[in-house]
């Protein structure tokens, strides 16, 4: 669905992203994993249009989503997330949804037309919809993040670490949550995570970047036991 | 369509019921007073497309109004005089769409004094465009008569509030909306913001560009210094923060209480109605951002979320 | 064509540019470490002229030392709004934008409060007085002694402060703040102690320049605004928190601003300065502070 082509991406002269490659399956989960300033926030800034690649393109089908402007790759059908929230938080809860009900995908086709009950609903912000954003939890204004994006009605989605900060049980909920994104509205997700354990357990298939670099790809399991994501990746953070 | 909100009605009748009284006093004076108060709420309601709506803080909005007024006299005798003024204000709204694209893409503090910079940009270049035609100063003899402009300026305030209020209603609302509140995450939820705020920037101006040339024909007498003076820029920031700049109410609270305070101080303390307008503008930024509107929201607790942002 | 390459000419721009180095080290000081937009800071050159009139008119003290009045009374106005107005906004919980946004506002009100009491107190008509005014030959060039002042001034003030900053413990600490708010907390500065010391400090640098400035120019209550653009776009050339920087953009501009009167003529000024203005602040969206967009 979505096809990534040897990405590169340097601010200055510090290269975040360094020919990156992969493709993302329709309907499927997609972890990105990595440590800090591995790139993974850059790489989903570059897919939505916030940043401009030094190189390489982004696809979503046959459409070249590298050189257009953010709204119109989200005219597209694709959403994403801020791993630093950012809500519209002047507005009500139910109005920044609405926001991004009024603007988003231009084709809203089966189960991307939810409407605002409905996705209001299934993010449980409902008891908090007439609230200003800036009044939420962080939790609540994580999932905040989602319902906004949902709202667009996209084909795929991008999570940026939804998970970080919140407490296990608010983990358990929102993976629920993303499951049921999946496979109750068909949205194709790909998903940032610190929370190893949750990105396992989501995911049908794992990129890990390091420094700017893919270093391992497949299903999760056989990510896991890569002795180069064991030396880079896990080994280093502990 | 939704029905129509207090905040929508409270406004459009105030102008409605003000404009409709005036004349009844039965003096020049009140006319005078009246156009002047119609002159300053549409000027408010366009600055608070721009200003309110999209959170970018025009700190030179007297240049649509001078543009207006340059227009007006220079096609002053060419054309018939509403073709003028109507010229005015489509010249305004194109300088606007010209200057939009780069002065647009500057951010926050930086559009403010950008502005600023800009309308006294414009001043000395007309200043200079006159010097070099050997022109100090023009007069307008002839112009309509002070009831017809009062009636057309009432319409402007008209057409300031309903622009106000419809633009609150529509897409483009919502989207400025989402501008101000986090542009990025506007652009990235689908808002064309580059395009919205240029639509913006120009609605703001096309109004000013009409209340400069009627003030240009009450007056009878275009002075480059006077039609561009910084003071007018900063009336409409003061009006509008003082009335609240969230909905089509506070320009036209902020516009009533500055014009009664300038017809009490203005001719013979000047200075000391400034003053004031400093010393109120300072009290509302810090203890009451949005306004007499936000306070009247406040009172009732039924505002919504707005209210209690 | 010819009195283009003259030394003349080329003394006048160092003193324009020495003098608006100065006064926009003071901006660049409070813009850097408290994000505070003194769209006011121009008012302060006023006031400083002013003092240096009225000192010389009523007393006849010459500006040399009319300056150091001027410097503490700005000095004064400025720790009377830091405690009085800001300091509270400092120590709140708003998000910086918010502060900036506000400052300006605010500021904004404040010019327009001081540029009336001025008025009101000395009416609006413009002044000039005469001081320091016999005429320095050094070689072919030859320039009135307030000129020369004005330069031996801002240029020894500007080195002053640099070195002050680089090599003093409070200068360290403000250097700090300009780079780092919230890392400077963490490690032990007494943020509230620095800000109103840089505060006064820009304050007083700006009344003080104001005296030199008055010598020369006509004063008037409304003078100051295009000081404040001036000084803005010499932090903006400069880079923000980047005083020698500044102190360098204040000569480019004074080069520009002698050579472009020169070449057209001196009612194009204020066109020339307000279009390199506009000009810089397009070039540079982001504003002084170039804000990475990692997000």
């Amino acid at each position: 669905m979505l096809t990534v082509d040897r990405i590169g991406k340097s601010f200055g002269g510090v290269r975040a992203l360094h020919e990156i490659s992969f493709t993302v399956p329709e309907g499927s989960i997609f972890g990105i994993m990595g440590a800090n300033g591995a790139g993974k926030t850059t790489l989903f800034a570059t897919i939505a249009g916030n940043l401009a690649p030094s190189a390489g393109e982004v696809r979503l089908r046959d459409l070249r989503l590298t050189g257009l402007p953010p709204h119109r790759i989200a005219g597209a059908g694709v959403a994403r997330t801020f791993q630093i929230v950012r809500p519209f938080r002047g507005l009500s809860v139910r109005e920044n949804v609405a926001t991004g009900l009024r603007f988003g995908a231009r084709n809203r086709a089966g189960a991307a037309a939810m409407d605002a009950a409905g996705i209001l609903g299934l993010t449980g912000l409902e008891p908090v919809a007439d609230r200003p954003a800036g009044a939420l939890t962080l939790a609540q204004q994580k999932r905040l993040e989602v319902a906004r994006a949902l709202a667009t009605g996209p084909q795929l989605l991008l999570l940026d670490e939804v998970m970080a900060g919140l407490t296990p049980a608010e983990v358990k909920e929102m993976i629920a949550m993303v499951r049921s994104i999946r496979s109750d509205m068909g949205v194709t997700v790909m998903i940032i995570e610190h929370v190893m354990g949750a990105l396992m357990a989501l995911s049908d298939h794992v990129v890990v970047l390091d420094h700017g670099e893919t270093i391992a790809a497949g299903p999760p399991a056989d990510v896991a036991d890569d002795p180069a994501v064991q030396t880079a990746y896990l080994g280093r953070r502990r | 369509m939704r029905f129509a909100t207090p905040r929508e009605t409270v406004p459009l009748l105030l102008v409605a019921a003000i404009a409709a009284i005036l004349p009844l006093l039965g003096s020049d004076y009140y006319l005078g007073v009246g156009f002047a108060l119609f002159g300053w709420i549409a000027l408010a309601q366009s600055w608070t497309i721009v200003s309110g709506l999209a959170g970018y803080i025009s700190l030179g909005h007297v240049v649509f109004a001078g543009i207006g007024g340059y227009v007006l006299v220079l096609t002053w005798g060419a054309v018939p005089v509403w073709a003028g003024a109507v010229l005015g204000a489509l010249a305004a709204g194109l300088f606007a769409l010209l200057v939009g694209l780069p002065v647009l893409r500057v951010r926050g503090p930086y559009f403010v004094i950008l502005t600023f910079g800009l309308a006294e940009f414009a001043k000395y270049v007309v200043i200079n465009i006159e010097n070099a035609l050997g022109r100090f100063g023009r007069l307008i003899l002839g112009g309509p008569p002070v009831e017809t402009l009062y009636w057309a300026m009432a319409a402007a305030a008209l057409a300031g509030t309903l622009a106000v209020i419809v633009t609150r209603r529509v897409r483009l609302g919502a989207g400025l909306a989402a501008v101000r509140e986090d542009e990025l995450a506007a652009e990235t939820i689908g808002v064309p913001t580059v395009r919205f705020k240029l639509l913006a920037f120009a609605l703001s101006a096309v109004l000013p560009g009409f209340v400069g040339a009627l003030f240009v024909l009450r007056t009878g007498y275009f002075e480059p210094a006077q039609a561009f003076d910084p003071v007018i820029s900063f009336t409409i920031v003061t009006m509008a923060i003082i009335g609240g700049s969230e909905d089509a109410r506070g320009p036209v609270f902020g516009a009533l209480f500055l014009v009664v305070l300038s017809e009490l101080l203005w001719s013979n303390f000047p200075q000391v109605y400034m003053i004031i307008l400093g010393a109120l503008l300072i009290g509302f930024v810090l203890f009451a951002p949005n306004g007499v509107a936000g306070l009247l929201d406040r009172r009732r607790p039924s505002g919504g979320a707005r209210a209690a942002a | 064509m010819e009195f283009l390459l003259s030394g003349q000419l080329l003394v006048a721009a160092l003193i324009i540019g020495s003098i608006y180095g100065l006064v926009a080290l003071g901006l660049n000081l409070i813009y850097g470490t408290m994000r505070l937009l003194n769209i006011a800071h121009g008012d302060l050159v006023m006031i400083g002229a002013y003092t240096g009139y009225w000192l010389f008119t009523l007393a006849a003290i010459s500006p040399v030392l009319a300056m150091l009045a001027a410097g503490a009374l700005a000095g004064l106005t400025g720790a009377a709004l830091y405690f009085g107005l800001f300091r509270r906004q400092l120590a709140g919980s708003q998000p910086i934008e918010r502060i900036e946004a506000n400052s300006l506002l605010i500021f904004f009100g404040i010019s327009i409060v001081i540029q009336n009491l001025t008025a009101l107190a000395f009416t609006a008509s413009p002044r000039t007085y005469q001081a320091l005014d016999t005429l320095v030959r050094i070689g072919e060039v030859s320039i009135a002694q307030s000129r020369l002042v004005a330069l031996a001034v801002c240029l020894g003030l500007s080195a002053a402060i640099v070195l002050f900053l680089r090599f003093s413990a409070l200068g360290l600490s403000i250097r700090a703040l300009i780079q780092h708010r919230t890392a400077s907390r963490i490690v032990g500065i007494d943020v509230d102690r620095v800000q109103a010391f840089t505060f006064v400090l820009g304050f007083a640098l700006a009344g003080l320049a104001g005296t030199l400035i008055g010598v020369t120019e006509q004063i008037s209550p409304f003078m100051g605004f295009p000081f404040t653009i001036v000084a803005f776009v010499v932090i903006v050339l400069g880079g923000l928190g980047n005083l020698a920087g500044g102190i360098a953009a204040g000569m480019v501009l004074g080069l520009i601003e002698t050579y472009g009167v020169a070449l057209t003529s001196a009612n194009l000024r204020s066109v020339l300065i307000y279009g390199v203005f506009i000009l810089v602040l397009v070039l540079r969206p982001e504003g002084l502070l170039q804000k990475r967009r990692l997000t």
